[in-house]
């Protein structure tokens, strides 16, 4: 300031002590109300559905340039909406989908969403919904349509549809040989052995590793003797007006010349508990 | 009266503000969304006025940050740049009462616009369910603490900043202000404790902006927890004045 | 009574962590009260900074400056100071009542003597009609005109010009001439710079060169004539080049 060299006085003294009070007055203030705060929005039953979000083409056009950011927002904002839910353990995610739904509207390629996010989703026909949309953007991705195969197969025990992904997923390139083989499984676990064996086959004829093809080859034999001894059980049925009381007695009444090698080294055999032929090698069709 | 050159300095800056093209343009753009909320709201289910609501006071925060981002940063180092300020200074008054004057006009602008916002809201609630929500004005109250605190910080930063960087400044506050809280959750739950100390630091050190947002609570007519808006107006005041107090630390040791 | 009293003052900026440049060095100066000081030099000679230390804008490096025996600090000192910078700038969505309205409230002059006030510096500047006009829409000379009114406003003791003559047409500078005179008719004491050495020497008392941040001479503007016997010089400009040029 203008006068250099004289020391502060008194005065000087007291207006700092005064501004160091004020200030430390003002910082304690403002430290116990943060506290305070916090504690009491932890503890308020605050409603989750942040703002109002209508359905994500409207948010679209108001969107501008940030569709990648808002997309991180959304699936961010989702991640922690999740997190809180599951740390309440309150078991309420209703809003979930919704967060994941906008995510992926603003990003449809954002394959982390669909994968992860279908994970979390607290309904299986949620997160086959999520999926199937993501699939429409990832056509070729093998691993997206064998998830929704096994939420039908796991959770839904719908085999019939868990085949039928587990097929469309054997025909997209970079999948595993356990998709097809499953596919051929889970047909024949819904009773459609036909469907299965031409997934076994379709997989066999462009498969070039001759391991697999042993591999498959068995598989294929397997269900053609499974699916030849059914209809011969049909025929039985349709003669003697009754089930055989073994698999063996279609030898003796001339329909089949012998009972066909199990290609695994078990043995074919008539369960009547479930009405079908089974082998010893999997209890019931093509299971493991 | 020893403060009066605070309210003249305030009365001054209210009223180059509101001439200003700028701010007329940012309160019109304002309204139109709001207003445009009676077509927005055909787009949902249910509760006709929560889109009016929620739009309007989203427009209330967003422009009211609008304005202290442009007006304020730039009015206040264009009277640095320009040398208005000299003849200023060199009058009886003492720069912190300058400042705080200053303060209290770019605050003033924002209050006005705000509240021609809520009006507007209020008219549009009235007009379809023909009733006034006072909890709405709750909710705006709060939003012009969090704004108050906000013009704050503009003042600091352009004490020694130049308005783009004061603007990035500010923003960056703002949007660490915003999400602090859910970063501390999630380091609470999966943080190495040096991590959560870090952010214990930052959470206290930073201006915590959720502590303002109690729009969720107003738009469903939820109870606000006892004594909430006491806690949060002592907060933002405080707060807001430890800003205002080192800006004038600053201020008074700048050099023209 | 002295006006101003300046001792050693000197006035770096710093780079960093060097000592920077040098602006102003070891300035000791007093102006008496009445007394119409020139402050001349050449361009960055210091002038303005001068000015800038007098008025508490910035502040010194080292040296003493007090103002009516009071430091500049001291709120009662701004009272009897009008400071009119270089290329005033003022307000620009103000109309001309109301800046210097502010400006009396600054003061804490009552709602009357305000308007008494602003009456009186807006006719002395011819600026009555246009005194609701805002001042983005005023000329150059206009804006010159409000600078003179706003100085003249608290009826100051003590004025501060710096280059009150710069960028105006003769019809202005006559007025900001006689303006001065009429203030030093008043007793006021006036320090101002500017580069129209001519009206320096028909108003100034003495005259301070600064060149480089040194001053190099304050004398009465007749000494300065005749301070050179060898070659003597019948006009300021001519000193005034001739001490520079040493």
């Amino acid at each position: 300031m203008a006068k250099m060299q004289t020391p502060p006085s008194i005065k000087t003294y007291l207006a700092l002590m005064k501004s160091m009070a004020l200030v430390v007055v003002l910082a304690g203030g403002t430290y116990l109300s943060t506290g305070k705060l916090s504690l009491v929005r932890e503890n308020s039953p605050l409603p989750d559905d942040p703002l109002y979000l209508p359905n994500g083409n409207y948010l679209q056009l108001i969107s501008l340039d940030f569709d990648g950011v808002l997309s991180d927002l959304f699936w961010i904002k989702g991640a922690l909406y999740f997190g809180s839910h599951y740390r309440k353990k309150d078991h309420d995610y209703k809003w979930l989908a919704h967060f994941l739904d906008l995510s992926t509207e603003f990003d449809p390629y954002y394959y982390d969403v669909y994968w992860y996010g279908s994970s979390i989703l607290p309904s299986v026909e949620e997160s086959i919904r999520l999926l199937e949309k993501g699939r429409t953007y990832f056509s070729t991705d093998w691993k997206m349509t064998e998830m929704i195969g096994f939420y039908y197969h796991f959770y839904l025990k719908d085999y019939l549809a868990a085949g039928r992904y587990y097929e469309m997923a054997s025909l997209l390139p970079g999948h595993p040989p356990y998709v097809p083989s499953l596919a051929g499984r889970f047909y024949t676990e819904a009773g459609d052995i036909d469907s299965g064996i031409r997934v076994l086959k379709n997989f066999y004829d462009t498969c070039s590793k001759k391991d697999l093809k042993e591999d498959f080859a068995k598989r294929i034999t397997q269900l053609e003797d499974i699916k030849c001894l059914e209809e011969k059980l049909s025929v039985f049925r349709k003669k003697y007006q009754r089930t055989p009381r073994d698999l063996g007695e279609l030898v003796e009444r001339g329909l089949i010349s012998s009972l066909p090698k199990e290609p695994y080294g078990g043995k074919y055999l008539w369960d009547s508990s479930q009405q079908r032929v089974v082998s010893t090698t999997f209890p019931r069709y093509g299971s493991t | 009266m020893k403060y009066q050159p605070i309210f003249s300095i305030a009365h001054m800056t209210l009223r180059e503000g509101v001439r200003n093209k700028i701010f007329y343009n940012i309160v019109l753009f304002g309204l139109l969304i709001i207003a445009s909320s009676l077509v927005l709201n055909k787009m949902t289910v249910g509760d006709e006025t929560k889109v009016i609501k929620d739009l309007g006071l989203t427009c209330i925060s967003l422009f009211g940050l609008l304005t202290i981002l442009v007006l304020g940063t730039n009015h206040l180092y264009h009277e640095f740049e320009e040398k208005i300020i000299y003849t200023v200074l060199v009058k009886p008054i003492v720069r912190r009462h300058y400042l705080v004057g200053k303060y209290l006009g770019m605050l003033s602008i924002v209050v006005i616009q705000s509240a021609a916002m809520y009006v507007l809201m209020e008219i549009l609630l009235c007009a379809l369910k023909g009733m006034v929500s006072w909890m709405l004005l709750k909710a705006v109250y709060s939003l012009l603490l969090e704004l108050s605190l906000l013009c704050s910080l503009a003042i600091l930063f352009t004490t020694f900043m130049r308005p783009q960087l004061s603007i990035i400044t500010i923003l960056a506050v703002y949007l660490i202000g915003h999400s602090i809280s859910e970063v501390r959750m999630l380091v609470a739950e999966e943080g190495s404790r040096f991590a959560q100390g870090m952010i214990e630091i930052v959470y206290y050190l930073f201006p915590n902006f959720d502590h303002f947002d109690i729009s969720s609570q107003v738009v469903h007519n939820l109870p606000l927890a006892p004594f909430y808006l006491t806690l949060v107006t002592v907060y933002g005041v405080f707060y807001t004045m430890i800003v205002l107090m080192v800006s004038a630390q600053i201020f008074s040791r700048k050099e023209f | 009574m002295t006006a101003i009293t300046i001792e050693g003052l000197s006035k770096y900026y710093h780079n960093g962590c060097a000592r920077g440049k040098k602006v102003l060095d070891n300035l000791t100066l007093t102006v008496d009260q009445g007394e119409v000081l020139g402050l001349l030099g050449p361009n960055g000679a210091g002038k303005t900074t001068t000015f800038k230390l007098l008025t508490g804008l910035i502040f010194p490096t080292s040296g003493n400056i007090s103002i009516f025996n009071r430091e500049i600090t001291d709120p009662s000192v701004r009272k009897l100071i009008g400071f009119l910078p270089e290329n005033p700038q003022f307000h620009r969505y103000l109309t001309a009542d109301e800046l210097l309205t502010c400006y009396g409230e600054l003061f804490s002059l009552s709602k009357n003597e305000i308007k008494e006030k602003i009456n009186y510096v807006l006719k002395l500047v011819d600026l009555d009609d246009a005194r609701h006009l805002l001042l983005n829409k005023f000329s150059k000379g206009m804006i010159q005109r409000i600078g003179i009114a706003q100085l003249l406003l608290n009826d100051p003791e003590l004025l501060i010009l710096d280059e009150p003559l710069s960028g105006l047409d003769p019809m202005g500078r006559k007025m900001v001439s006689e303006m001065l005179r009429t203030m030093k008719k008043k007793g006021k004491t006036i320090i101002f710079s500017s580069h129209i050495l001519r009206d320096v020497e028909s108003i100034c008392d003495r005259v301070a060169i600064l060149v480089r941040g040194t001053l190099v001479t304050v004398n009465t503007v007749a000494n300065l004539l005749h301070a050179f016997s060898d070659s003597p010089v019948s006009s300021l400009e001519e000193a005034f080049m001739e001490r520079v040029a040493q």
